[in-house]
Protein backbone atom coordinates (compact mmCIF):
# COMPACT_ATOMS: atom_id res chain seq x y z
CA UNK A 1 0.00 0.00 0.00
CA UNK A 2 1.78 3.06 -1.06
CA UNK A 3 1.74 6.12 1.33
CA UNK A 4 -1.66 7.92 0.14
CA UNK A 5 -3.55 4.47 0.33
CA UNK A 6 -2.28 4.84 4.15
CA UNK A 7 -3.30 8.09 5.06
CA UNK A 8 -6.25 7.52 3.25
CA UNK A 9 -6.68 4.29 5.65
CA UNK A 10 -5.98 6.18 8.67
CA UNK A 11 -8.24 9.37 7.74
CA UNK A 12 -11.12 8.05 5.19
CA UNK A 13 -13.05 11.53 5.00
CA UNK A 14 -10.23 12.53 2.89
CA UNK A 15 -10.46 13.23 -1.11
CA UNK A 16 -8.17 13.92 -3.82
CA UNK A 17 -8.51 17.56 -3.14
CA UNK A 18 -6.57 17.39 -0.07
CA UNK A 19 -3.37 16.05 -1.77
CA UNK A 20 -3.23 18.70 -4.52
CA UNK A 21 -1.13 22.09 -4.54
CA UNK A 22 -4.15 23.70 -3.18
CA UNK A 23 -4.65 21.63 -0.20
CA UNK A 24 -3.56 20.87 3.08
CA UNK A 25 -1.40 17.62 2.65
CA UNK A 26 1.41 17.79 0.44
CA UNK A 27 3.13 14.50 -0.12
CA UNK A 28 6.44 14.14 -2.51
CA UNK A 29 9.29 11.87 -4.02
CA UNK A 30 12.44 13.53 -4.95
CA UNK A 31 13.10 10.51 -7.32
CA UNK A 32 16.36 10.06 -4.96
CA UNK A 33 15.32 6.65 -4.11
CA UNK A 34 13.87 7.31 -0.24
CA UNK A 35 10.41 6.73 -1.93
CA UNK A 36 7.17 9.18 -1.24
CA UNK A 37 7.35 11.46 2.32
CA UNK A 38 5.29 14.02 3.72
CA UNK A 39 6.73 17.38 2.96
CA UNK A 40 3.74 19.31 4.74
CA UNK A 41 0.83 19.37 6.50
CA UNK A 42 -1.53 21.66 7.66
CA UNK A 43 -4.68 18.98 7.34
CA UNK A 44 -6.88 19.34 10.47
CA UNK A 45 -6.31 15.83 11.30
CA UNK A 46 -3.09 15.47 12.90
CA UNK A 47 -0.22 14.19 11.50
CA UNK A 48 -0.03 10.13 11.25
CA UNK A 49 3.45 9.11 13.01
CA UNK A 50 6.03 6.97 10.99
CA UNK A 51 4.47 4.28 13.47
CA UNK A 52 0.74 4.91 12.67
CA UNK A 53 2.11 4.57 8.99
CA UNK A 54 3.89 1.42 9.40
CA UNK A 55 1.18 -0.22 11.68
CA UNK A 56 -0.94 -0.07 8.54
CA UNK A 57 1.03 -2.42 6.95
CA UNK A 58 1.89 -3.05 2.89
CA UNK B 1 73.03 67.17 -24.79
CA UNK B 2 73.90 65.21 -27.65
CA UNK B 3 71.41 64.15 -30.30
CA UNK B 4 70.77 60.30 -29.96
CA UNK B 5 68.42 57.93 -32.05
CA UNK B 6 65.17 56.77 -30.39
CA UNK B 7 66.34 53.18 -31.64
CA UNK B 8 69.38 54.06 -29.63
CA UNK B 9 67.97 54.47 -26.25
CA UNK B 10 67.42 51.63 -24.12
CA UNK B 11 64.75 49.30 -23.98
CA UNK B 12 61.68 50.48 -21.13
CA UNK B 13 60.84 47.58 -18.70
CA UNK B 14 57.19 46.28 -19.55
CA UNK B 15 54.79 46.45 -18.75
CA UNK B 16 54.67 50.15 -17.95
CA UNK B 17 54.36 51.25 -14.90
CA UNK B 18 51.28 54.53 -16.48
CA UNK B 19 53.83 56.81 -14.41
CA UNK B 20 56.38 57.16 -17.48
CA UNK B 21 55.58 60.37 -19.89
CA UNK B 22 56.08 61.34 -23.49
CA UNK B 23 56.99 64.51 -25.04
CA UNK B 24 53.54 66.07 -26.70
CA UNK B 25 52.80 69.25 -28.82
CA UNK B 26 49.61 70.92 -26.98
CA UNK B 27 48.36 74.03 -28.68
CA UNK B 28 52.41 74.69 -29.66
CA UNK B 29 54.08 73.93 -26.88
CA UNK B 30 55.95 71.53 -26.10
CA UNK B 31 54.27 69.24 -22.64
CA UNK B 32 54.71 65.80 -21.09
CA UNK B 33 52.07 63.52 -20.71
CA UNK B 34 52.17 60.03 -18.69
CA UNK B 35 51.55 57.12 -20.48
CA UNK B 36 48.16 56.29 -18.03
CA UNK B 37 46.99 59.79 -18.95
CA UNK B 38 47.37 59.41 -22.87
CA UNK B 39 43.93 58.16 -23.41
CA UNK B 40 42.23 59.09 -20.31
CA UNK B 41 38.59 60.54 -21.03
CA UNK B 42 38.47 60.08 -24.57
CA UNK B 43 37.21 57.98 -27.14
CA UNK B 44 39.26 55.40 -28.86
CA UNK B 45 38.94 53.77 -32.08
CA UNK B 46 41.15 50.98 -32.76
CA UNK B 47 41.00 47.87 -34.88
CA UNK B 48 40.48 45.41 -32.84
CA UNK B 49 41.70 44.90 -29.17
CA UNK B 50 43.89 41.53 -27.76
CA UNK B 51 43.13 41.10 -24.32
CA UNK B 52 45.39 38.42 -23.09
CA UNK B 53 43.24 38.03 -19.73
CA UNK B 54 40.36 36.96 -21.69
CA UNK B 55 39.52 33.21 -22.62
CA UNK B 56 39.02 32.51 -26.80
CA UNK B 57 35.63 31.89 -27.69
CA UNK B 58 33.93 33.44 -24.91
CA UNK B 59 31.47 36.09 -23.91
CA UNK B 60 32.82 39.15 -22.64
CA UNK B 61 31.70 41.66 -19.50
CA UNK B 62 32.97 44.06 -16.96
CA UNK B 63 33.64 43.15 -13.65
CA UNK B 64 33.72 45.73 -10.98
CA UNK B 65 36.23 47.39 -11.84
CA UNK B 66 34.97 48.04 -15.34
CA UNK B 67 37.92 45.47 -16.66
CA UNK B 68 36.71 43.60 -19.24
CA UNK B 69 36.44 39.55 -18.39
CA UNK B 70 35.76 36.74 -19.83
CA UNK B 71 32.05 35.50 -19.05
CA UNK B 72 31.20 31.77 -18.27
CA UNK B 73 27.78 31.57 -19.87
CA UNK B 74 25.93 28.07 -18.39
CA UNK B 75 23.74 25.96 -21.12
CA UNK B 76 22.62 22.65 -20.78
CA UNK B 77 19.75 20.18 -21.94
CA UNK B 78 18.67 17.13 -20.77
CA UNK B 79 15.92 14.50 -21.24
CA UNK B 80 14.04 11.66 -19.70
CA UNK B 81 15.90 8.44 -20.75
CA UNK B 82 12.90 5.82 -19.81
CA UNK B 83 9.86 6.25 -18.64
CA UNK B 84 9.11 7.46 -14.91
CA UNK B 85 5.92 6.02 -13.08
CA UNK B 86 4.73 8.31 -10.33
CA UNK B 87 1.82 7.62 -7.77
CA UNK B 88 -1.37 9.64 -8.09
CA UNK B 89 -1.45 12.66 -6.08
CA UNK B 90 2.48 12.83 -5.15
CA UNK B 91 4.28 15.65 -6.02
CA UNK B 92 7.15 13.84 -7.94
CA UNK B 93 10.78 14.99 -9.17
CA UNK B 94 10.83 14.40 -13.07
CA UNK B 95 14.39 12.58 -14.05
CA UNK B 96 15.85 13.85 -17.00
CA UNK B 97 18.68 10.81 -17.31
CA UNK B 98 20.24 11.70 -20.70
CA UNK B 99 22.30 15.15 -21.26
CA UNK B 100 22.45 16.52 -24.42
CA UNK B 101 24.27 19.03 -23.36
CA UNK B 102 25.74 20.76 -20.04
CA UNK B 103 28.62 23.37 -20.82
CA UNK B 104 29.45 24.11 -17.47
CA UNK B 105 28.55 20.51 -15.60
CA UNK B 106 26.05 22.61 -13.59
CA UNK B 107 23.42 19.67 -14.14
CA UNK B 108 23.60 16.27 -12.12
CA UNK B 109 20.67 14.11 -10.67
CA UNK B 110 18.04 15.91 -12.87
CA UNK B 111 19.00 19.36 -10.72
CA UNK B 112 20.72 22.24 -12.32
CA UNK B 113 22.48 23.99 -9.64
CA UNK B 114 24.16 27.08 -10.36
CA UNK B 115 27.97 28.19 -9.92
CA UNK B 116 27.34 31.51 -12.21
CA UNK B 117 25.01 33.34 -10.24
CA UNK B 118 22.64 35.28 -12.93
CA UNK B 119 19.41 35.28 -14.23
CA UNK B 120 18.12 32.10 -16.61
CA UNK B 121 15.69 30.97 -18.45
CA UNK B 122 14.15 27.11 -17.87
CA UNK B 123 12.43 25.22 -20.32
CA UNK B 124 10.80 22.22 -19.52
CA UNK B 125 7.95 19.99 -21.58
CA UNK B 126 6.52 16.37 -21.08
CA UNK B 127 4.76 13.83 -22.60
CA UNK B 128 2.34 11.64 -20.01
CA UNK B 129 0.77 8.65 -19.78
CA UNK B 130 -2.62 7.70 -18.47
CA UNK B 131 -5.77 5.86 -19.02
CA UNK B 132 -7.41 9.38 -17.36
CA UNK B 133 -6.73 12.30 -15.74
CA UNK B 134 -8.25 14.78 -14.05
CA UNK B 135 -5.12 16.89 -12.34
CA UNK B 136 -2.20 17.26 -13.87
CA UNK B 137 0.33 19.80 -12.19
CA UNK B 138 3.79 20.90 -13.96
CA UNK B 139 6.21 22.79 -11.71
CA UNK B 140 9.38 24.49 -11.15
CA UNK B 141 11.10 24.08 -7.79
CA UNK B 142 14.12 26.68 -6.65
CA UNK B 143 15.92 25.22 -3.60
CA UNK B 144 13.62 22.38 -2.52
CA UNK B 145 10.33 24.87 -2.83
CA UNK B 146 7.73 25.82 -5.20
CA UNK B 147 8.89 28.40 -7.37
CA UNK B 148 6.59 28.38 -9.98
CA UNK B 149 3.16 26.56 -10.85
CA UNK B 150 4.39 26.25 -15.38
CA UNK B 151 1.22 23.98 -16.03
CA UNK B 152 -1.47 23.41 -14.38
CA UNK B 153 -4.76 21.03 -15.24
CA UNK B 154 -8.44 19.73 -13.82
CA UNK B 155 -8.62 17.64 -16.73
CA UNK B 156 -6.51 16.63 -19.36
CA UNK B 157 -6.63 14.84 -22.06
CA UNK B 158 -3.51 15.19 -24.17
CA UNK B 159 -0.24 14.10 -24.88
CA UNK B 160 2.22 16.67 -23.85
CA UNK B 161 2.82 20.12 -21.75
CA UNK B 162 5.65 22.11 -21.69
CA UNK B 163 6.52 25.86 -19.48
CA UNK B 164 9.34 28.16 -19.11
CA UNK B 165 10.16 30.56 -16.72
CA UNK B 166 13.21 33.03 -15.81
CA UNK B 167 14.91 32.84 -12.82
CA UNK B 168 17.80 34.24 -10.68
CA UNK B 169 20.01 31.78 -9.34
CA UNK B 170 22.36 33.02 -6.98
CA UNK B 171 25.72 30.31 -6.83
CA UNK B 172 24.58 26.85 -5.36
CA UNK B 173 21.02 27.48 -5.97
CA UNK B 174 19.00 25.07 -7.74
CA UNK B 175 16.61 24.04 -9.95
CA UNK B 176 14.44 20.79 -10.59
CA UNK B 177 11.03 19.94 -12.38
CA UNK B 178 8.01 18.22 -10.68
CA UNK B 179 5.04 16.84 -11.68
CA UNK B 180 1.80 16.43 -9.82
CA UNK B 181 -0.57 13.58 -11.66
CA UNK B 182 -4.00 12.36 -10.50
CA UNK B 183 -6.22 9.31 -12.61
CA UNK B 184 -6.01 6.26 -13.83
CA UNK B 185 -3.66 3.64 -15.15
CA UNK B 186 -0.34 3.45 -14.98
CA UNK B 187 0.35 7.56 -14.55
CA UNK B 188 3.97 8.07 -15.85
CA UNK B 189 6.49 10.33 -17.44
CA UNK B 190 6.87 9.06 -21.23
CA UNK B 191 10.89 9.26 -21.58
CA UNK B 192 13.01 7.54 -24.33
CA UNK B 193 13.32 10.27 -26.59
CA UNK B 194 14.77 13.14 -27.25
CA UNK B 195 11.93 15.03 -27.73
CA UNK B 196 9.47 13.63 -25.59
CA UNK B 197 10.32 14.81 -21.71
CA UNK B 198 13.26 17.17 -21.65
CA UNK B 199 14.78 19.87 -19.67
CA UNK B 200 16.46 22.40 -20.90
CA UNK B 201 18.13 26.36 -19.96
CA UNK B 202 21.20 28.80 -19.99
CA UNK B 203 21.99 32.11 -18.61
CA UNK B 204 20.30 35.62 -19.71
CA UNK B 205 22.82 37.65 -17.57
CA UNK B 206 25.16 37.50 -15.30
CA UNK B 207 23.70 39.04 -11.47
Amino acid sequence: MNLVDKIKTLYPTLVDEDFYPEGTIHLQNDSNGKGDYIKSWTNSNPQPTDTQLTAIGN
Amino acid sequence: MADSKISALPASTTPLAGTEVLPIVQSSTTKQVSVANLTVGRDITVGSVIASNLTASTAVGADSNKKLVSLVQPAFAAYATSDQVVTSTVTTKVLFGTEEYDTNSNLASSTFTATVAGYYQINTGIQVGYTTLIRLSLTMYKNGSLYKRLVDFNTYTGNSICGSSTVYLAATDYVEIYVLMNGTGTLQVNGGAVDTSWFNGSILRGA
